[in-house]
């Protein structure tokens, strides 16, 4: 009898352990069944997605030359894409050790002519008289000056051209972004949204560009000037555009930053309450399958908004690539600068002072391309976010 | 605002290059005081013409459309699933029927017609029955305006 009533309990037991799993292997096909549909219908959407513009941009960049916009998307919305963050470490660090490599040879001219500077500095008082040890000063400054002014500009150049690609790229992708967004039932957030990505890719982006920017090299060219006279004085002239590039940086970055998550947060909340509506509705006669997508509208919906987050992601990725070398090139630089005016304190004479106040200035030229990216992104990311709530 | 920078720079080495070049008598003192001058111009008329308003300003917002193909594509896909989901629920009445789905803008359901082929088969009352007993499943279900419309089989052949 005992082992009777063993026999049942086992075999009860075995039945309750086995049903769930019959449930659940039938509830994997189906999730199973959804995942591939949404997979066709994710096919379906990139081919309708006007991507051509953004291809032939890619194209144009030689360091993206023979990515497929497409393709990427997709291995992005799979997740096949991963990051190896020991190789981009060591990429970084080889960037800069190329800039600084190139600095080399301008850092041996600025440390011989400062060090020959301050030589004729203390014969001075010896045997030369002090008009020709002037003159020579003022020379030592010019080719101290040629040499910095040479690899400045082509740091300039490269900051103004961030600047410009930062633009084509808003232009290529922020009606990418409205479009998926509204097709992924954030309409609202979309309306919202427009504006706002219209006056960063217009209005910001021209005021860093024509305004700011501009008047970071003009700082920067009122120091070399300031110096080739004692009698010419332009530190005043010099601080106030200094002060007019760090107001116009400050404002920008303040409010519309502050705007912006004021205005995604609130569209988002609208698009989140109707579009729920619309789930529950659905959801409440189709057979759930784990709660997760429903029907075909829903995955029409979904895909939409896989879409989107991955076209965010490939942005930011787009705009991390192309910010990095100048911003290391800058960073190269200054640090050049500051370590050329440490080195050449102890010579004397104002070459010194001048390389100081010159990599004091490079700093708004950095401060306003890392705005300029900065709200780039914050744009991408309320973008993303703000529709990517309502599911 | 290149040509303002470029302005202010020519301004000043030529201030700079007189200085260095002009003794310090009378006449070379007013040449220096005339350089100055220049460079203050040179500074000050184009704020002068930018408060005026004559001066040229960064434009503003610029125009973002939207891709329209894609959005039309999206809501031809919505309209198919909807109607998908209209037909799995006119499966439980014994009806031959086409349906019409109207979106808005925003790809949201508006409207549900629902046009159904007559047979002769259902009765005059049974009509009636089957039309509330359609427009009730499928507003409780949608949430949106709908409509029955019954046709003779010759239009529905037509």
């Amino acid at each position: 009898m005992t082992g009777k009533k063993l026999l049942i309990a086992a075999l009860l037991l075995a039945a309750v352990l086995l049903i769930p799993h019959r449930a659940n292997a039938a509830y994997a096909e189906g999730e199973e069944d959804v995942m591939e549909g949404l997979e066709q219908k994710i096919d379906e959407l990139l081919a309708a997605l006007d991507t051509e513009e953004l291809q032939n941009y890619l194209d144009s960049l030689s360091k993206f030359g023979g990515v497929s916009v497409r393709d990427r998307l997709k291995s992005l919305i799979t997740g096949d894409v991963s990051l190896d963050y020991a190789s981009l470490g060591e990429a970084v660090l080889g960037l800069i050790r190329g800039e600084a490599s190139v600095l080399l040879p301008a850092f041996a001219v600025v440390l011989a002519v400062a060090l020959l500077c301050g030589i004729l500095n203390s014969a001075k008082n010896g045997f030369m008289n002090s008009t020709m040890s002037d003159i020579i000063n003022f020379i030592g400054f010019l080719s101290v000056g040629a040499v910095v002014l040479s690899c400045l500009i082509s740091a300039i150049s490269a900051g103004f051209e961030t600047v410009a690609h930062m633009r084509r790229q808003m232009e290529l992708v922020y009606p990418l972004l409205l479009t998926l967004m509204a097709a992924s039932g954030g309409s609202v957030s979309a309306a919202v949204c427009r504006p706002a990505v219209a006056f960063m890719s217009g209005g910001i982006v021209s005021l860093f560009a024509e305004i700011v920017l501009p008047a970071a090299v003009l700082v920067i060219v009122l120091a070399f000037v300031g110096n080739l006279s004692d009698s010419v004085r332009t530190e005043k002239l010099g601080d106030f555009f200094k002060s007019v590039s760090k107001w116009l940086i400050g404002l920008s970055l303040g409010l519309f930053s502050l705007f912006l998550t004021v205005q995604g947060i609130s569209a988002a909340q609208y698009d989140g309450l109707s579009l729920r509506a619309v789930k529950y509705v659905l959801s409440g006669s189709v057979p759930v399958v784990g709660g997760f997508l429903s029907g075909g509208v829903e995955l029409v919906v979904a895909g939409s908004a896989l879409i989107k987050n991955a076209l965010g992601a490939f942005a930011v990725f787009l705009l991390f690539g192309t910010v990095l070398r100048p911003l290391l090139l800058f960073v190269a630089l200054q640090l050049f600068l500051r370590l050329s005016a440490a080195v050449t304190e102890p010579a004397g004479g104002k070459i010194s002072a001048f390389l100081s106040r010159l990599a004091g200035d490079l700093g708004y030229f950095i401060a306003a391309l890392l705005s300029v990216a900065f709200l780039y992104f914050l744009t991408l990311l309320l973008c993303v976010c703000a529709s990517g709530a309502i599911l | 605002m290149k040509a303002y920078i470029i302005s202010i720079v020519g301004a000043i080495l030529l201030s700079a290059l007189v200085t260095a070049l002009v003794s310090d008598k009378k006449m070379g003192r007013f040449i220096k005081g005339i350089a100055r001058l220049l460079v203050f111009s040179v500074l000050v008329t184009p704020l002068v013409a930018l408060f005026r308003g004559d001066g040229d300003l960064p434009s503003g917002a610029s125009e973002i459309g939207t891709d329209s193909g894609y959005l039309a594509r999206c809501t031809e896909l919505l309209r198919e699933s909807y109607g998908e989901e209209v037909g799995a629920v006119l499966a439980d009445y014994p009806v031959w029927a086409e349906t019409e789905i109207s979106l808005s803008e925003n790809g949201r359901l508006e409207k549900i017609t629902v046009k159904i082929g007559q047979n002769g088969i259902n009765e005059q009352d049974g009509h009636i029955d089957m039309t509330a007993g359609i427009e009730s499943a499928l507003e409780e279900r949608f949430r949106c305006e709908v409509e029955v419309i019954w046709c003779n089989s010759r239009e529905t052949e037509r």
